[in-house]
C-alpha cells in the first residue's frame, strides 16, 4: 500500500478509546481507471488512522482523542465524539500496493485502481 | 436569560420536532440545525466546538453582535474530473450557517477560533461588563 501520509497497519484489533463507535459518511465514485473513496472523519489525525485489506473487505478505522476542555463545564450537546470504523467489499483482484491513503482536515481520501479485467475495454468496430 | 432557560428553549423545540416527525420513517432521529455543536462554558466565557471536516479554513465565515454569533462553513464538491460515476453520494455540500444566541455579550476582540482535524473550536470569552463582580463590603 503506497502512503502518502497515513500508516498502514495490519493489526486487526479495534482499540476503542471512547465508547461510541460511528460509521463514517462517505463519497464512492469511479472514473475509468480509479475508484475513489472520500470519507468523514473529524476529529481523526493521519496517525489514528488504520485501513486493512483483508480477502475482499477493506476496513477503515479512524480513533479519535476526546476533547479535553480543562477548566470548563460542559453545558450542551448535538452531537458525540467518537471513533470510526466502516468496511466495503471490493474487487478480488485489488493491487493493495497501488491504494493511496491522504488524511486531511478529518477527511480521509482513497484511491484505489481499477484492476485491468475492470477497466472498460473499447473494442473497434472495423468498417470495410 | 441563564444557559437553562437557553438548554430547555432548544429541547423543547427538539421535542416539537421529534413529535412531527413521529410515525415517520426517520421518527427518533434528531433533526438537529447543521453544522452541529457542542458547547462548554466558565465563568470567564465559552468554548464551542463544530464538526465541519474537509473545508477551506478562510471559507470560515464568524461574526460577532452582542451575545450572537453567527459561523458560515461551506462544504465543497468532493468529486472533481470527468465522466464520474457515483456509487455512494452520502456527503453534504453546499453553505450552512449555524447562529447562536449565549446568556451574555460577547467580547469580540477577545474571542478566537482554530481549525484543526476537520474540528472548528470557538473560544468566546465574556464582554467585561457581563463578568461577575464582587464587591467589598465596607464595614465601621
Amino acid at each position: 500500500m503506497e502512503n502518502k501520509n497515513v500508516k498502514k497497519t495490519e493489526d486487526k484489533s479495534i482499540q476503542k478509546t471512547s465508547g461510541y463507535v460511528f460509521t463514517p459518511k462517505v463519497d464512492i465514485w469511479e472514473t475509468e481507471d480509479d475508484i475513489h473513496l472520500i470519507a468523514e472523519m473529524p476529529g481523526v489525525d493521519e496517525k489514528n488512522v488504520d485501513i486493512n485489506l483483508e480477502d475482499q473487505t477493506l476496513t477503515i478505522l479512524g480513533r479519535v482523542m476526546p476533547d479535553e476542555m480543562e477548566g470548563y463545564e460542559k453545558v450542551y450537546s448535538e452531537y458525540h465524539v467518537g471513533n470510526y470504523e466502516r468496511s466495503f467489499t471490493v474487487a478480488q483482484d485489488i493491487d493493495r500496493d497501488k491504494i493511496k491513503a491522504t488524511m486531511k482536515q478529518g477527511v480521509l481520501t482513497l484511491v484505489v485502481p481499477k484492476s485491468e479485467s475492470a477497466k472498460p475495454k473499447r473494442i473497434e468496430v472495423k468498417a470495410e | 436569560m441563564d444557559w437553562i432557560s437557553t438548554l430547555r428553549d432548544m429541547e423543547l423545540a427538539a421535542q416539537d420536532m421529534d413529535r412531527f416527525l413521529r410515525g415517520w420513517p426517520t421518527a427518533g432521529m434528531r433533526r438537529y440545525a447543521y453544522p452541529q455543536v457542542n458547547i462548554w462554558t466558565n465563568e470567564d466565557g465559552a468554548i464551542i466546538t463544530s464538526e465541519v471536516p474537509g473545508i477551506d479554513p478562510k471559507k470560515i465565515d464568524l461574526e460577532i453582535i452582542g451575545n450572537q454569533i453567527t459561523f458560515t462553513v461551506e462544504l465543497p464538491e468532493r468529486a472533481a474530473g470527468e465522466n464520474i460515476c457515483y456509487i455512494r453520494n452520502e456527503l453534504q455540500t453546499g453553505k450552512f450557517t449555524r447562529e447562536l444566541r449565549l446568556p451574555f455579550n460577547i467580547d469580540a476582540d477577545k474571542t478566537s477560533a482554530e481549525y484543526a482535524k476537520g474540528v472548528l473550536r470557538i473560544t468566546v470569552k465574556k464582554a467585561e461588563k457581563d463578568k461577575p463582580k464582587k464587591l467589598q463590603i465596607k464595614a465601621d
